[in-house]
């Protein structure tokens, strides 16, 4: 089954290089914001925390999406369909971690689907210049 | 339009208009943005002598050509404006995250002219701007302020922001963001201040276009990689800047008690800094993390802060210094030049140049207690504070005598704690540095690293001495430097990660070309770039001469021509007035420059040429730009030719 990326928060360094990378493959432009992975920073209150999807095996993202948009392949995945997807946040609403982020843009919720179907696995991790997002150790 | 380019702004406070347009790509292709754009508009904009603190002075926030992309550390900005420290150009750059959120929310940059009736903020959101109301926030520091914008707006906000130091209009105000990101240094602070203007804020949805995706993360990865495994990287993400304070203070050319001194204690080693450390942290998109989060509930402090705040007052005591630098920060002061002024106060009370009528009480050095009011009083403008609150321009106040003690050059306290009397390649970069006496302009150190003659050999194109204290070939070093450190201010880059800087490696312009293609589309070869460079460079000299600048400008504080250093590895250094004229006529020679430092004529030509481009062509009309004064913009108007050098409003140069 699938497994999430792991978070090491403390290891952070809050440069959202993470969200960076991820943006401009999900959504085609830069945008932190909208990315599978958001980066909370807040200096303020020392914050420098990614947030992405844990792959929940019983997803209230899904339960909640009421169009389709979002389900689960057969390793456990949680994938989105952007086309069927209206923008109306009951995912976001619904994920306990805060882990499926909107896009303003395009009105679309984004989430961390671990880059399937890249080969190379996903770039969060790859670009991350502290390691603090790693893969799950495989079974 | 190229990939990812934004908007430019130009926002009339006195009228309260806007207009929202683009830079041409044909300016873009010889001042690239960042410092080079914002001098550029500087130039056609600014008339020469007004005064820096009325509504005449225009004030320019760019972000580099690379601003907010996946270019390694490329976080940053450059804010613009004639300097009320200085009198001459003003232009300070600044990491964290403000710069990128402005690019993601659509804007390239913003020019600010005239003076809002009432205290407002900028607000910026996906290439929309507004003109807001700012009064809740007068009267705050920078953590407050931004504390309660984010409050009101939301926490997925950017500020740049003054605080009371810049609404009261101190010479050395800075413009910050987050904890200690600070645009420090010429008062940009107090031109806010002065525009009734108390920050700009930043939302960015809307994000950048990317050119070529696959090709862009494929060099981030690449370079990310050279850049972890370099050992200046991995060294400044362990302890940040005050590496740099040991190996000064080693040498024997650490500024101590406003540079009567050359030595300091090592309680302000990194070691002893590294234990008030509770992590490291990054700026936007950087792979570094050189920021310290220290325990005493602030960020820093930078190599700068800590020798001059500590060494040049003669504290030793770390936490002590720490609490400083905290302090400063959140009074939005450069620390730069706090921790000059300060300590030139209390050499002229030791001296008996001013006196206790003047400043209400004994000055020493080394009295914690002192320095840490005079920091507060200075940045309420209170009391004596009020005095040291005019940075260089308290020469005034307090005589001409008082001038040969003061550590500045053209006005502008020097920043880097380093003695310069010992490495005359770094003293003739202070020397001719465009916005006065500082070492981001062109710190060529290089020669202290007793690197292999056929290393710098390439680097310089020709050979240059290995020894440090010879002033022989050293205009080589400054001009290269120079002209490479304008390209990373052009590109949003930070210095840390560029070649030439603290390293002979790490990212050079070949890179920059491939970052520049990928995430833009515009090609730029290595010489593009270089061109580039230089021509900020003489576009810098020419707003200077503007505003009054000559050869004798391009000096040195007296002390470092007729005193040597006392202690150390470096006693009985100084810098030889014969052998300095020698060295900064090379430098004029090697830059094209006449013998009275002008530019050649055709460089000139080329870019008055730019700048006599009509309002039109720039996307600039129709901005009420005749209620600034500025109803026709023609060579005659801005050109040299209306202005004798000597001419102009500036403030204080060197002496």
């Amino acid at each position: 089954m699938a497994k999430p990326i792991r978070v090491i928060a403390e290891k952070c360094i809050g440069c959202e290089s993470c969200a960076l990378a991820c943006s401009m493959f999900k959504t085609g432009t830069i945008r932190p914001k909208a990315a599978g992975v958001v980066v909370h920073i807040d200096q303020f209150n020392k914050v420098e925390k990614p947030v992405l999807c844990r792959q929940c095996k019983q997803p209230k993202c899904v339960e909640a999406c009421l169009t389709g948009s979002l389900y689960q392949d057969a390793d456990g995945v949680v994938l989105s369909d952007k086309n069927k997807c209206t923008g109306c946040w009951a995912c976001v609403e619904a994920c306990p971690f805060d882990a499926v982020h909107r896009d303003t843009i395009r009105n679309i919720a984004v989430k961390c689907d671990l880059c399937y179907g890249h080969e190379a696995g996903p770039r969060c991790v790859t670009i991350c210049p502290v390691q603090a997002l790693t893969l799950p150790v495989t079974d | 339009m190229y990939t990812s380019q934004g908007k430019l702004a130009l926002v009339n406070l006195s009228s309260g208009e806007v207009t929202i347009t683009c830079t041409p790509q044909q300016l873009v292709e010889k001042y690239l943005g960042g410092r080079g754009l914002n001098m550029y508009y500087l130039h056609k904009l600014l008339k020469p002598g007004v005064d820096p603190l009325s509504s005449d002075n225009v004030l320019i926030i760019g972000a580099g050509l690379l601003t907010g992309t996946l270019a390694p550390n490329s976080s940053r900005i450059n804010i613009t404006a004639k300097s009320p420290e200085s009198g001459i150009l003003g232009d300070a750059n600044m990491g964290g995250f403000f710069g990128a959120e402005m690019r993601l929310a659509g804007f390239d940059r913003l020019i600010i002219l005239g003076k809002a009736p009432a205290p407002v903020y900028l607000y910026l959101e996906d290439g929309e701007l507004e003109i807001r109301p700012a009064d809740p926030y007068w009267g705050y520091n920078v953590n407050d302020t931004q504390k309660l914008l984010r409050r009101d707006i939301g926490s997925d906000i950017q500020v740049a922001c003054i605080s009371r130091a810049g609404e009261k209009l101190v010479r050395m105000a800075c413009v910050m963001t987050g904890i200690k990101n600070a645009a420090g240094r010429g008062g940009m602070g107090a031109v806010m201040g002065s525009k009734n203007l108390k920050a700009v804020v930043a939302r960015g949805n809307q994000g950048l276009e990317v050119h070529d995706a696959p090709g862009l993360f494929q060099t981030r990865l690449e370079l990310q990689n050279y850049l972890r495994n370099s050992k200046v990287c991995q060294v400044l993400g362990k302890v940040g800047t005050p590496l740099l304070y040991e190996n000064s203070n080693r040498l024997g050319a650490i500024r101590t008690h406003n540079s009567q001194l050359n030595s300091f204690a090592d309680s302000l080693n990194a070691s002893e800094v590294e234990k008030f450390t509770e992590k490291m942290v990054s700026c936007y998109n950087c792979v570094v993390h050189c920021r310290h989060r220290n325990i005493l509930g602030g960020e820093g402090p930078e190599y700068s802060t800590l020798a001059l705040l500590g060494a040049n007052c003669g504290i030793a005591n770390t936490a002590q210094v720490i609490e400083l630098n905290n302090l400063v920060n959140d009074l939005g002061l450069d620390s730069s030049s706090t921790g000059t002024i300060i300590p030139w106060a209390i050499e002229l009370y030791q001296q008996g140049i001013i006196d206790e009528n003047l400043t209400g009480r004994p000055l020493e050095f080394g009295d914690f207690g002192l320095v840490k009011s005079l920091i507060e009083d200075i940045a309420e403008r209170q009391g004596f504070g009020n005095l040291l609150a005019e940075s260089t321009q308290a020469v005034k106040i307090f005589g001409e005598q008082s001038k040969d003690y003061l550590i500045a050059v053209k006005g502008l306290p020097q920043s880097d704690p380093h003695d310069i009397r010992y490495i005359k390649s770094f003293a003739l970069g202070i020397a001719v540095s465009s916005r006065g006496a500082d070492h981001l302009r062109g710190r060529p150190t290089l020669d202290i690293l007793d690197l292999p003659g056929e290393l710098t050999e390439k680097i310089y194109g020709s050979a240059v001495s290995p020894d440090p204290t010879a002033y022989d070939t050293k205009e080589k070093m400054v001009y290269y430097h120079e002209n490479m450190y304008a390209v990373t201010d052009c590109l949003g880059i930070c210095k840390f990660v560029c070649h030439s800087f603290n390293s002979p490696h790490l990212l050079r312009r070949e890179h920059f070309s491939t970052l520049i293609e990928e995430a833009t589309g515009l090609e730029f070869s290595p010489e593009d770039l270089l061109e580039a460079g230089k021509r900020v460079l003489d576009l810098e000299r020419l707003i200077n001469l503007g505003e009054g600048v000559t050869r004798a400008d391009d000096t040195l504080p007296k002390r470092y021509f007729d005193e040597e250093m006392p202690a150390g590895n470096t006693k009985g250094h100084k810098i030889d007035r014969k052998q300095f004229e020698g060295l900064l006529s090379r430098y004029y020679r090697l830059r094209n420059w006449d013998e009275n430092g002008r530019p050649a004529p055709e460089r000139v030509a080329e870019i008055e040429g730019l700048a006599a481009m009509d309002l039109e062509a720039i996307g600039l009309e129709g901005i009420g730009l005749e209620a600034i004064g500025l109803d026709a913009v023609g060579l005659e108007a801005f050109g040299l030719e209306a202005v004798e050098p000597g001419a102009g409003g500036r403030g204080l140069h060197n002496g």
